[in-house]
């Protein structure tokens, strides 16, 4: 093969090369018209050494939405009650006869059922959050999506459960004690041991307590990640969908807004209700 | 194969294989709370929520599933 024949294989590949980085710009130019949210979320501004991002701050608004619908009930609550006191009574008995039912203790019920209705409503709030106008079209900079629903992002969802766990344990410790702890560090069959046949048994029970302590982990894990999941699932189908093509952008995602309404609201219910089955679980004797 | 393609196929096969369980899982628990309903229509209201509530820890797997492919896809 004579050097000229090597420069023209080498040039050729050079071309090749050049053609299959513009086939890839090109590639990714196509791609990029489908803006799937990103799991971190960008950060809008630092207030001091604290950097606030659109999750973050998007949570801000749903407690002062919250807090708006407190004052404002508050202000309007009437024997007779109007629509919204009706829907929100009948979210609050819903979870307040259930307590009952369990502890049949009206005190405690009424305690638990606090806890349980902030976490059923801040979850709500949060994830109907991109329904309310312009929520979904105000821009920071530019580029950056001004709110996005604090669901969608992992610290909010992990937050929310390690409180709802580290509530329950609280309240276990209260209820029982020292016998709470005992349930997962197991002492009392190791000082139950009177001859060498009760070891193993001794030894097993231990070994499940430390199953049990794993599993607790395993809740905040699992409770965390399935709101997270849900809601930025949600997005991404919604992102997926406008960004198919110009066409798709103005009716076709309605079906999966209405669908996204719907897990919304089965998401809330089912964390606040996890959350009543640990409490509960922790009051009862064991 | 391009780490791109080897990246979308693996969140691919992790979300076909893994929504097979939460699948039938769900199936069974739909069917069987249908079923119960219909024999007992007056505990309705309280087999609905429970259903929905198991229905949800349920999913909670196929939602790992999501959760894995996700990190694939963004993170990795």
């Amino acid at each position: 093969m004579s050097e000229e024949e090597t420069v023209l294989a080498e040039n050729q590949i050079n071309e090749q090369s050049e053609v299959n980085v513009q086939n890839n710009e090109s590639q990714g130019e196509e791609h990029s018209t489908i803006h799937t949210p990103p799991i971190q979320p960008p950060v809008l501004f630092t207030a001091g050494n604290v950097p606030i991002s659109n999750a973050l701050m998007s949570s801000l608004i749903v407690t002062v939405l919250l807090f708006a619908l407190i004052f404002y009930m508050k202000k309007r609550i009437s024997l007779v009650p109007g629509r919204l006191q009706l829907l929100i009574e009948g979210i609050i008995s819903f979870f307040y006869d259930k307590l009952v039912d369990v502890y049949g203790d009206p005190k405690l019920a009424k305690r638990h059922a606090a806890i349980i209705m902030s976490f059923f409503f801040f979850i709500f709030i949060a994830n109907q959050l991109p329904l309310l106008p312009l929520m979904h079209s105000l821009k920071w900079e530019g580029d950056i999506h001004f709110t996005r629903p604090p669901s969608s992002h992992l610290s909010f969802t992990l937050a929310l459960a390690i409180t709802s766990l580290f509530l329950a344990h609280f309240i276990g410790i209260l209820h029982h004690k020292f016998g709470h702890i005992d349930k997962y560090i197991r002492i009392t069959p190791l000082l139950k041991i009177r001859s060498l046949k009760d070891i193993p048994n001794a030894l097993f029970e231990v070994f499940f307590g430390l199953l049990e302590l794993v599993g607790e982990f395993a809740k905040i894990l699992s409770l965390s990640a399935r709101l997270f999941g849900n809601i930025f699932a949600h997005e991404i189908i919604v992102a997926v969908i406008v960004g198919i093509s110009f066409f798709t952008q103005f009716f076709a995602p309605i079906p999966f807004y209405i669908l996204g309404v719907f897990v919304g609201f089965v998401q809330a219910a089912v964390f606040s209700m996890l959350t009543m089955s640990y409490l509960t679980t922790q009051t009862k004797g064991h | 194969m391009e780490i791109a393609v080897v990246k979308a196929l693996a969140a691919g096969i992790c979300m076909a294989i893994g929504t097979i369980a939460p699948a039938f899982g769900e199936a069974m628990i739909a069917s069987k709370g249908l079923e119960s309903m219909a024999r007992n229509p007056q505990v309705a209201d309280k087999l609905f929520t429970s259903m929905l509530v198991a229905m949800a820890l349920v999913e909670a797997i196929a939602i790992y599933a999501l959760v894995v492919s996700l990190i694939v896809l963004f993170v990795l």
